[in-house]
């Protein structure tokens, strides 16, 4: 049995070949899918597995803070911080007490609290009036802003009464030299912050007390100061950073005004009399004292006095502060972007104005001025009782930038100058820090946490503004756990009435927001920020899951259909052999066991061959590996093959012996169409064969579809997740390998349509050579299979569109309408798949002769049929070869992207130009070939005068070619154009005059400059002179009416060139024709 | 141990497009062990239909076809494909060698996966000597003429020495002359072996050779004649 499988390959060498072929691609396919992806599978999941581990999982707030922006599933990257209050602290009990969630932390943004720092304290004893002179610099990174101030104080017997700075423009001045700052202050339960960021373990210094402020038992006093004052005495835990970049100049001068001590009171009468402030500002002055200030030493001072409190009493800390200002967000307003190819997103900021006698530095705001109250009497007043300092450097938080939840309880949120205010782009960006401005765009963050109850206790009612939770048992990634989570956020909002939303698997997605001009600021222009898209890693999972073991069942299924395809080939070339061992006694089983036992050769070659292959990657790559993967390609190797063997083991025991008898005839064709042209004859063939022809239709469909559906996520994911950092990492990834998979399943798929058309062309021969006895013409014949081969194609991207819309449906549950087009588009694919593989079978219908259809049979051993069949093997080895190049091409991007999996996302898009070059290079492989291929005809064309002759029509100059009621053609010799010479000496000029007079009106094409002489000693000579001198106009290749063509061409040959004769051929010709020149 | 075969009340037609033929209507005649038959009769008749449901290559639509004291059509596949391994073999008008086998490999073709008790070998190249062919074990069929390949065919029809051999205008594609060397063999093979010879020819001449010939129109045997009538 193994002997005669072994002989049915080796004397037919060239299906043998084939099947080699076909092999290695599917080896290629499976070490690379089932090697190599298992490794890139992990790497993917791994990394969104890194990546779904975030602090919280759900975030909760009140009810109506969806800005619009949340309709894209976008969140602001600020939104925390201008949330002011709204939950109860009922709410938050409920949460908390919820079986499923292991911590809830809630966080009140309370409010600004007015704020001093004495930088410090002077002892001026000259007595005199001083000019204080403020100087204040802050920077937001793109522009400075600056701002003056002076004050007027006195040293001396007289003081200021209270109420007169109007009159005399004289502060009271107590020696000290103080700057007032917002500190947004926020209330935290710090058992939960502890459980979600480390807060207890990020503190630098701890006072005694911060023990009892993490058991959450610091006291929250109440203090009634009569008047229906109260104070509340709060525990506060202060940040070590202060994150603002401002620096304060203040410079001291003494006016040259008498201020002894007798003349104080009438100088001060002058000054009131004068104008005031407006008297001292024209007044000359002697410098005294210059000093300056930066934000962080101003925070140091305050961190100095805290950690010394103990020791130096309370003296340098406020005795209360007010709290004046509450928080509020920032409101967005879509827009269209100016730069959509890369930012999607685009919003502008909504601008404020600031009263004029607000008290507020700056005079821009781009959130809404909320006040506790117009007057002091409602602001509440606070005593911070400092419990020690934290590092927010220290928190346990993300500070990976692919999956930054809004962390701005502790850092104020990241944004990018990009675009100027003219929209030119800002190279390179600048990165944007918040004023010490509370309602500016840029916020700092609470600088200041205290206990969730002091929040209640100074804001009342519904003091928190958000809770972020996190859930019990959600640590892996998985659907289940997507749906654990939406069950939570489900039952939260049932209880509580609030708003959810699910953070965990979100990623920053770079946005652009136009900061419009408000008060003394000017438009900066465009500023990119990482918003928040929510759930995209669990889009992206379940997209590469789907991606990933889908595109191994395509692959498989595609190499399946191929090998089945391919056995039911060989069974229909052979069927009569079979039908012959039947007569002879063999039992039907046997046959089946002779596919099984092909099968299992070829299949575990396939193995082997993949072993060598993936040991290859292994060896140069350094690849970790796994037995069970190994194992996994000997199944699948194995699998393919005999899942292909399956079907056609069954059919060939249902082969007849009876067949041996029915010599020659036909097979019923139950399917008669109207036949009259070449594309009538195609679909009829394909009808009549509509088995075999469904079978290339889903071999071509089935990873067309495939690829259409990871066409359609690709494009998803440019809508919704690719502009996402995360969705840029992972859509590289996802995207390379499935574009591979697909492109080796298509290549498959040629194959087998191109075996299926060959099987269809080598049955028809005899009707083709009968097709061309009567006058068809190459091209017709070529134009039939071609057109077979496209409908096929085209039948494969309808079915392969129904496929992949219904998968979309199933995944997305949408109809994917607006991306039909898209889909539409993609069918060019599949048309191109089949055109492909008809390509060489439509070459061999052309070079089937009209003879051989009486001699009957099908001869293999035709010249034709190898040539063709080599060129076949070539092609099919380019295509091996070009996949491998593949393989080895993109190995090492794949794994540089999977171990830089810390850099950022801009270098791994340059990775992903990379893989596509290294596609059109496997391109450029397949042309090579198929250039060369031609070159070789080429040449087989130009050294065969003898076998020219045999097969052309021979005929002497001077006489007529043909003389038929359709086309006359004559050639004659004339002499030699006047004043053409030779080029050389001993060379000749030969003069041929060609008229072809057609007097039908189809079009054929007609390129008589292409008509060469051709010498019994092998050359060929090419035209030295061609002239048209028709009387008609045509464009020299293609004849399109009645026309008369008149061609005057010189050839120069050596004086001594042996036997001449001229050559030609073309589609107006049914065999060639040597015209002998003597 | 040779055995007859018997056709009773044999029907066969075929289905196709919706369209019935009868290619034979009601036969009944027995074939004798070691008979020498011709079967003639114009395209269409019957008479290769007749001869594959003797060889067992097909089944009667109804009827019986009894082979010894069998009923061919009471078996199943697997032994319908043990039948014609044991009992008959088969030569086709167009050979049908196997085009990637030597000729030897042909003639041991049938011999794969069977356990014979006889030397496979020996017993294939004998017999290509026998016909002629002992010069051309190793070629392959595209190297043989049609005398050689109807040669090596019959050959492989021998093989395992069956009852009958069953032959389909054996000469139908070859000249006379090489088409009388192929009748002479085929007789000399039913003397020699005693092996029944059923060979269908639209020939007159060489059927009028035969012992018995047997005639046929319409899927009918109009004429059943013994050769010491045609002697």
């Amino acid at each position: 049995m193994l002997k005669f499988i072994w002989n049915s390959w080796w004397r037919n060498k060239q299906r043998f070949i084939l099947l080699i072929i076909g092999a290695l691609i599917v080896s290629v396919g499976l070490s690379y899918l089932v090697g190599i992806t298992q490794a890139s599978k992990g790497t993917i999941v791994d990394e969104l597995q890194k990546r779904w581990k975030s602090s919280y999982d759900i975030v909760v707030r009140p009810p109506g803070t969806r800005s619009v922006t949340e309709e894209e599933q976008l969140l602001e990257p600020n939104y925390l911080s201008g949330l002011s209050g709204g939950i109860s602290m009922e709410q938050y009990k409920q949460i908390q007490s919820m079986e499923a969630i292991e911590v809830a932390a809630p966080i009140s943004m309370m409010g600004y609290v007015d704020y001093e720092t004495t930088l410090k304290q002077t002892d001026y004893r000259e007595p005199g009036i001083y000019r204080l002179h403020m100087k204040n610099a802050t920077t937001n990174g793109v522009h400075t802003y600056q701002n003056e101030n002076d004050l007027y104080f006195t040293i001396g017997d007289w003081k200021p009464a209270e109420g007169t700075r109007p009159d005399y423009g004289i502060n009271r001045y107590e020696g000290g030299i103080v700057k007032n700052e917002n500190i947004l202050i926020a209330g935290i339960d710090p058992l939960a912050e502890a459980d979600l960021v480390g807060l207890d373990q990020a503190l630098v210094d701890a006072a005694d007390t911060s023990d009892r402020f993490f058991q959450n038992q610091s006291t929250v006093k109440v203090m009634n100061l009569g008047d229906g004052l109260q104070d509340t005495k709060i525990p506060v835990l202060i940040s070590s950073q202060a994150f603002v970049e401002e620096s304060s100049q203040y410079t001291v001068e003494k006016l040259d005004l008498p201020f002894e001590s007798n003349v104080q009171q009438e100088t001060m009468e002058r000054v009131k009399q004068k104008g005031g402030i407006d008297y001292l500002e024209k007044q000359p002055a002697k410098l005294i004292d210059k000093f300056t200030f930066s934000t962080v030493e101003a925070h140091e001072k305050t961190l100095d006095l805290i950690r010394n409190s103990s020791s130096a009493g309370e003296a340098g800390l406020d005795s209360f502060n007010w709290m004046a200002l509450k928080p509020s967000p920032v409101n967005y307003r879509e827009v269209t972007s100016p730069f959509g190819e890369r930012w999607p997103y685009a919003y502008q900021v909504e601008p404020y104005s600031v009263p004029e006698d607000s008290m507020l530095a700056q005079r821009h705001a781009y959130r809404p001025i909320s006040m506790f109250s117009e007057t002091s009497d409602g602001w509440p007043r606070l005593q911070l009782d400092f419990q020690g300092i934290f590092d927010p450097g220290k928190l346990s938080i993300s500070k990976d930038p692919l999956n930054e939840l809004p962390m701005e309880t502790y850092f104020p949120s990241r944004a990018d100058y990009v675009v100027d205010a003219e929209e030119n782009p800002v190279n390179p960006p600048v990165t944007m820090k918040p004023l010490n401005n509370p309602y500016g765009f840029l916020t700092k963050p609470p600088l200041m946490l205290t206990t969730i109850e002091a929040a209640a206790e100074v804001l009342g009612e519904k003091p928190i503004s958000a809770i972020r939770v996190k859930v019990r048992g959600v640590d892996t990634m998985s659907q289940s756990s997507e749906q654990v989570l939406k069950q939570v956020a489900s039952e939260i909002e049932k209880k509580t009435d609030l708003v959810t939303d699910i953070t965990l698997g979100s990623s920053p997605q770079p946005a652009i927001t136009h900061i419009p001009a408000s008060g003394d600021q000017a438009s900066i222009g465009w500023v990119e920020q990482p918003w928040i898209k929510l759930g995209s890693s669990i889009s992206i999972f379940k997209e590469s899951k789907i991606g990933l073991s889908g595109v191994i069942a395509i692959v498989i299924a595609v190499a399946v259909v191929y090998v089945f395809s391919s056995n039911l080939m060989m069974m229909m070339a052979r069927k009569k052999e079979f039908a012959v061992l039947l007569a002879l006694g063999w039992r039907p089983k046997q046959l089946a066991a002779l596919l099984y036992v092909e099968a299992i050769i070829v299949g575990s070659f396939v193995s082997v061959t993949s072993w060598l292959i993936l040991g290859l990657i292994y060896l140069t790559n350094d690849v970790a590996t796994s037995l069970w993967r190994f194992l996994l390609i000997a199944v699948f190797g194995l699998a393919i093959y005999l899942l292909g063997a399956l079907i056609p083991s069954l059919v060939i025991q249902r082969i007849s012996p009876y067949e041996t008898m029915k010599s020659g005839e036909m097979s019923a064709n139950t399917h008669r169409f109207g036949v009259s042209s070449t594309f009538g004859m195609a679909i009829n063939q394909l009808l009549s064969r509509w088995k075999r022809s469904l079978l290339s239709i889903l071999s071509i469909a089935l990873p067309t579809s495939m690829l259409m559906f990871f066409l359609f996520i690709t494009f998803r994911l440019h809508g919704m997740l690719y502009t996402t950092w995360l969705g840029e990492y992972v859509a590289m990834e996802v995207s390379t390998l499935h574009y591979i998979a697909m492109g080796t399943a298509i290549i498959i798929a040629v194959l087998t349509t191109a075996e299926i058309m060959w099987q269809n062309v080598a049955e028809r021969q005899a009707e083709f050579a009968v097709l061309k006895a009567m006058g068809w013409q190459n091209r017709t014949a070529r134009r039939l299979v071609l057109w077979e081969g496209a409908l096929c194609g085209l039948a494969a991207g309808i079915v392969g569109i129904a496929i992949a819309v219904a998968v979309i449906i199933a995944v997305y549950h949408h109809l994917p309408l607006e991306e039909m087009p898209f889909l539409l588009g993609t069918m060019i694919i599949p048309m191109a798949t089949g055109l492909i593989g008809a390509l060489l079978p439509a070459t061999k219908a052309v070079y089937i002769q009209p003879n051989q259809g009486l001699r009957g049979g099908i001869d293999n051993s035709e010249k034709t049929e190898r040539l063709f069949r080599r060129v076949f093997i070539i092609g099919g080895t380019g295509l091996a070869l070009g996949v491998a190049v593949l393989v080895v091409f993109t190995l090492p991007n794949l794994e540089q992207s999977s171990v830089s999996s810390e850099s950022t996302s801009g270098i791994e898009v340059q990775g992903t130009k990379g893989n596509i070059q290294v596609s059109d290079s496997k391109e450029k492989d397949g042309e090579n070939a198929a250039d060369h291929l031609e070159d070789r005809s080429n040449e087989e064309e130009k050294n065969n005068y003898q076998s020219y002759m045999e097969s052309a029509k021979v005929i002497p100059i001077n006489t007529t070619v043909f003389n038929y009621a359709d086309k006359k053609m004559k050639v004659e010799l004339l002499e030699p154009h006047v004043g053409l010479q030779p080029s050389e000496e001993k060379k000749k000029l030969i003069t041929i005059r060609v008229i072809y007079d057609k007097k039908d009106t189809g079009r054929v094409v007609y390129k008589p400059n292409f008509f060469v002489i051709v010498s019994s000693t092998g050359e060929v000579y090419e035209p030295f002179e061609y002239k048209d001198v028709s009387d008609v106009q045509w464009n020299g290749f293609e004849i399109k009416d009645k026309m008369k063509i008149v061609s005057e061409i010189t050839y120069e040959v050596p004086e001594q060139a042996g036997k001449l004769a001229l050559h030609m051929n073309g589609d107006w010709t049914p065999r060639r024709i040597m015209v002998e020149i003597n | 141990m040779k055995h007859s075969i018997q056709c009773l009340d044999v029907n066969k037609s075929f289905e196709g497009d919706g369209v019935t033929t009868t290619a034979l209507k009601g036969i009944n005649m027995s074939f004798q062990a070691g008979e020498f038959i011709s079967i003639v009769g114009p395209s269409g008749s019957g008479k290769s239909t007749l001869l594959s449901l003797l060889g067992a290559l097909d089944l009667p639509t109804d009827g019986t076809i009894r082979f010894g004291n069998k009923d061919l059509q009471k078996l199943k596949t697997k032994e319908l494909a043990d039948f014609r391994f044991q009992h008959i073999g088969f030569i086709f008008q167009q050979y049908h060698l196997l085009p990637t086998l030597t000729s030897i490999e042909n003639v041991l073709a049938p011999l794969i996966a069977r356990k014979v008790s006889y030397d496979k070998k020996n017993r294939a190249a004998g017999l290509l000597e026998e016909v002629g062919l002992a010069d051309k074990l190793n070629a392959l069929p595209s190297q043989l003429s049609g005398g050689q390949q109807q040669r090596v065919a019959v050959a492989r029809a021998l093989i395992h020495e069956p009852d009958w051999l069953l032959a389909d205008e054996p000469t139908g594609n070859l000249d006379s002359e090489t088409g009388e060397i192929i009748f002479n063999l085929l007789s000399r093979l039913n003397k020699e072996k005693s092996c029944g010879v059923v060979f269908v020819t639209h020939e007159e001449e060489l059927a009028t050779r035969a012992e018995r010939m047997i005639e046929m129109k319409d899927g009918l045997v109009v004429q059943d004649t013994r050769s010491q009538a045609l002697a």
